[in-house]
């Protein structure tokens, strides 16, 4: 009952295309329910798993996404249409981001943690989540992806953010480049060096290790 | 083109943003080279591997927190919209509030309200317990009958012309017995009369006031002319 009496806007928002962004953000400046909901629906999930390959830290991830979206609503008025909306809020995205990478290594670099890591205390059958493969198959991958996240934390921040946009959020170099302010030349080189920095980070450590060998000996 | 150069296209050959002349350059040093096909083939692979980096669900609490604050936002927003909107807005909270507020106690006082009705209707007719007596009223309750006089005295105790009228008022007990008179007009001088109206009034026969049918005590008020009792009220 509640939701029909205030939704003033109630036809249906379009969920992605390049003109349905001017409409989403049209209904959003008009206080369209519909329309808040949409944005959530489009944007919280990209976002937030952005935000943690980023940060690496789904606590850290969790507030940037609540930042970001707190500033995407109070800011719609100001969004010309000059990028496109996805390019738009991952902007502001990267930016949060940065700014709480800044704020961690101010404050909170020292903090030790107590509590274990959250999926440590899952239900197995949410951690092991394909049935059809060996255990020893789930736990290789699940170290080479811990591997990987390590690696890429441990990149510099600026080839990460490039990395992170190219090839996980599949954006195109273009994209790239307005997202992070940059020019298109400098987007190739920070992705160039960015993947070159991830594969001398993972060097040697992505291969199993040689299987012991028994070498038979005559005896003299 | 030398292993370096290959080596720096590689990435740019991965994102297919290369012209066909140099993919072509590329694709046959790597034929030959095997340190940069090595190189090649590693960063396909961790490509495939960010790629293949598992979606983390946002937590359960981020997205409750995301609703709250896109309804705070919202309600915000429709505070600086044009003012039909406004009107429009704050007809529904209006709306919203009242339905908040009289929903939870619509039915209790409904119930309330009907059984009040019904038990105050109950009560209603008992409530002309207190007999207010006038020589003018008219019992018009069906529930309530007036005590009567039923049969005067059979003897004759020469209440004579002589005498003027007497009005006496008596209490009338549930048996139907006198419990008491008086003279509400006023009272005959001489002490013989008093006393010739006290026997006629007590040898006469009355039959009590009832309500629902249960005997009760009550008044009568009777009148005495000239060896004639006149009952009246």
């Amino acid at each position: 009952m509640a939701a029909s009496i205030f939704d003033l806007h109630s036809e249906p928002i379009p969920e992605s295309g390049p003109g349905d962004d001017c409409l989403l953000v049209e209904a959003l400046r008009a206080g369209s329910e519909s329309a808040y909901e949409a944005l959530l629906d489009r944007f919280q999930q990209p976002v937030y798993n952005m935000a943690l390959r980023l940060l690496n830290d789904p606590s850290d991830a969790a507030d940037v996404v609540q930042e970001v979206f707190l500033k995407v609503f109070r800011n719609v008025d100001g969004f010309r249409g000059q990028s496109s909306l996805k390019t738009w809020i991952y902007r502001i995205t990267v930016n949060e981001a940065h700014n709480q990478r800044r704020w961690f290594y101010r404050h909170r670099r020292r903090e030790v943690g107590l509590e274990e890591e959250s999926e440590n205390c899952r239900p197995a059958a949410e951690v092991i989540r394909d049935n059809g493969r060996t255990p020893f198959d789930h736990v290789f991958e699940r170290e080479k992806q811990r591997l990987l996240e390590t690696a890429l934390a441990r990149i510099n921040p600026a080839f990460r953010e490039s990395v992170v946009l190219r090839d996980i959020a599949d954006l195109s170099y273009e994209e790239i480049a307005e997202v992070l302010q940059l020019s298109l030349g400098t987007v190739k080189s920070r992705i160039l060096r960015g993947r070159e920095a991830l594969r001398q980070e993972l060097q040697g450590r992505l291969e199993p290790l040689p299987a012991l060998r028994l070498m038979p000996k005559t005896a003299e | 083109m030398s292993c370096r150069t290959v080596q720096k296209f590689l990435s740019a050959r991965l994102d297919q943003r290369l012209g066909a002349e140099e993919q072509e350059a590329i694709a046959r040093h790597l034929e030959h080279c095997r340190d940069c096909a090595a190189r090649a083939a590693e960063s396909h692979r961790l490509r495939a591997m960010l790629r293949n980096l598992p979606v983390a669900a946002p937590p359960e609490d981020l997205t409750a927190r995301l609703r709250v604050l896109a309804s705070h936002e919202r309600a915000r927003r429709l505070t600086r919209v044009d003012f039909p909107t406004r009107l429009q807005h704050l007809a529904g909270r209006v709306k919203l509030f009242a339905d908040n507020l009289m929903r939870p106690v619509a039915l209790p006082f409904a119930g309330g309200l009907a059984s009040a009705l019904v038990l105050f209707s109950m009560l209603v007719p008992t409530l002309f317990f207190q007999f207010n007596f006038h020589n003018n009223d008219v019992r018009l309750s069906p529930f309530y009958t007036e005590a009567s006089l039923v049969e005067t005295a059979p003897f004759n105790f020469a209440y004579g012309d002589a005498h003027g009228d007497a009005v006496v008022e008596l209490t009338i007990n549930e048996k139907g017995v006198v419990t008491d008179y008086s003279f509400p007009v006023g009272k005959p001088e001489r002490g013989q009369e008093n006393s010739l109206i006290a026997n006629l009034v007590l040898f006469s026969s009355y039959s009590p006031a009832t309500i629902f049918g249960k005997p009760t005590s009550g008044k009568v008020v009777v009148s005495v002319r000239r060896s004639r009792i006149v009952v009246r009220g």
